[in-house]
């Protein structure tokens, strides 16, 4: 690791406007990402702003301070009952130790498990290369993207993005300049070359807080995952879902697939297939096709749209019985 | 840009210790190259093995991926503070008598870890103890006699 100069600031704001007057600086939450990627050196700020200090107001109900670990969250009694999906995310998230530091900012904003993004002996065209090493011919890419994009076949890793995505939370974002308010599907971009970060926040902006609204879309949500080791991995195909049924039909529908793209993928086909119908096994079947309906896999990775299919079908049912 | 020690009052296992060590140290780092507190071990250095686990105010955190100097006027709690004036505690004893440590390698981070589920939850369940230990990787003893040995501690802990 090389060394940083080390600053701590008493609120998400004026940590905000610390790194807005810095030229090569990353915010620090748990550090559980970050102090991987220091260490192979794929990040070499001079300085590393620290928010464990940062006081938040976030006693109201539905309101998720940035800072929060994800094992606070798993243990929120309102979000297991008003967004099942988010609870659920952050439970299932990594291992104990690690939800015990790592936060709902920093699992948000977390860069790819891509081993060649993390190995720079490797080619990686998010790093500022011309090539990615994930997509040449011999390249090792089960975990990575089904729905790639020109510049970038990574997978995104979060857990706790596509839940927060189909529970339509909003992501509240600090800036020296102003801040801004946006819907969590918002927060992401498609990768260009040289950019390692996947948010639209702006260098030196933050995420202060996020919150869950009391919806019924909310409240009937759910997340499944699957993963190769049952113990704790990240998932390689992940499905958050949420409905809104009034009067046997479905009024409002989101379907977020997690670990396939660069991104978290809103499958706004799914979502189409079942708005307006019951949700009843001949729509589930329908929504779970039109989610993978684009994919174009790798070589190593078509389970990927299998499994993904399935667990769209799974997150459906369930949700289908859900009250 | 330079690189300057930093002195901070650490309170290891019950007793402080102000020491001086490189800002960007981890935990790790420091308990075992600036304290020559060695029982922490150094696996994966990347918060996949566990192997690195010690108590912070009482929770299990990855000493790789902490940095030292965010502990400051936190208890940090490792494995060689696990043994009383009366010998080895229950959990060490019967790790040594089932055979739960065969390398030894994951065996201070289990101990710390199942330290920590046992204050939480005085009796618990297979289940519990999967879950709790899920982040704590063992390549040897296939994990049933870890199970077996901290169900077996809790007990001589209950007994008293
Ligand atoms: C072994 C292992 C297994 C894991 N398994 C899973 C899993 O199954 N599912 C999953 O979702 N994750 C998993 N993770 C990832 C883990 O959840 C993330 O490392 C963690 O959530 C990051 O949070 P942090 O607070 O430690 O972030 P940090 O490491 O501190 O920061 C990560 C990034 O976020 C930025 N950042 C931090 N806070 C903010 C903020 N408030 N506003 C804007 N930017 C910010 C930082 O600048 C940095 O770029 C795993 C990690 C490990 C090591
Ligand atoms: S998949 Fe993306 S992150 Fe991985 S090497 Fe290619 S460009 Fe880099
Ligand atoms: S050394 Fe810390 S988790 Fe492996
Ligand atoms: S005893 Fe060898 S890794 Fe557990």
């Amino acid at each position: 690791m090389k060394n940083f100069a080390y600053y701590t600031a008493e609120s998400v704001p004026a940590a905000a406007r610390a790194l807005a007057g810095m030229k090569n600086a990353v915010a620090k939450g748990g550090g559980t990402d970050l102090l991987a990627l220091l260490k192979d050196r794929v990040l070499e700020p001079d300085e590393v702003v620290s928010l464990k200090g940062a006081k938040i107001d976030a006693k109201v109900a539905g309101v998720i301070a940035a800072t929060t670990t994800l094992a606070e969250l798993a243990a929120d009694p309102w979000i297991k009952k008003h967004a099942p999906a988010v609870h659920v995310a952050a439970d299932e998230a990594a291992t104990p130790q690690i939800r015990n530091v790592a936060t709902v900012g920093g699992n948000l904003c977390q860069s790819t498990r891509c081993w060649y993004y993390r190995n720079k002996n490797f080619a990686c065209s998010k790093r500022g290369d011309d090539a990615c090493a994930a997509l040449t011919a011999r390249s090792q890419h089960r975990y990575h993207a089904v729905f790639p994009h020109v510049a970038c076949a990574s997978a995104h890793a979060s857990n706790l993005a596509p839940a927060l995505i189909a529970v339509a939370a909003t992501v509240h974002c600090v800036h020296p300049d102003g801040d801004r308010a946006l819907d969590a599907g918002l927060l992401y971009q498609d990768p260009a070359k040289g950019r390692v970060q996947d948010t639209i926040l702006r260098p030196g902006e933050l995420i202060e807080r996020i919150t869950v609204p009391d919806s019924p879309l909310a409240r009937r949500s759910t997340y499944v995952e699957f993963r190769e080791r049952e113990s704790f991995d990240f998932s390689a195909v992940s499905v958050a879902a949420a409905v809104h049924i009034d009067g046997g039909k479905v009024i409002d529908a989101r379907i977020v697939l997690g670990a396939v793209a660069p991104k978290p993928l809103r499958a706004t086909a799914a979502e189409q297939a079942l708005v307006g119908q019951p949700l009843n096994a001949a729509t589930i079947e329908k929504a779970a096709a039109a989610a993978f309906a684009d994919a174009r896999p790798l070589s190593d990775n078509k389970y990927k749209v299998v499994i993904g299919r399935r667990l769209v079908m799974r997150a459906l049912a369930g949700l289908k019985e859900m009250r | 840009m330079t690189l300057r020690r930093i002195a901070k009052r650490l309170l290891v296992n019950g007793e402080e210790h102000e020491v001086s060590f490189l800002p960007h140290r981890t935990l790790l780092e420091v308990l075992r190259e600036d304290m020559a507190l060695t029982g922490t071990k150094h696996g994966c250095e990347l918060g996949e093995c566990g192997t690195c686990t010690v108590l912070l105010d009482g929770e299990p955190v990855l000493s790789c991926l902490v940095l030292a100097r965010e502990c400051e006027g936190r208890e940090i709690e490792t494995v060689e503070g696990l043994a009383g004036a009366s010998g080895p505690h229950p959990l060490q004893h019967r790790f040594a008598e089932l055979n739960a440590a065969q390398c030894g390698y994951c065996t201070p981070g289990m101990l710390m870890t199942a330290m920590s589920v046992l204050r939480k939850t005085p009796a618990p369940d297979r289940e519990t103890l999967r879950r709790e230990l899920a982040g704590n990787l063992c390549r040897c003893t296939g994990y049933l006699k870890i199970y077996e040995a901290i169900e077996m501690a809790a007990e001589d802990l209950q007994d008293g």
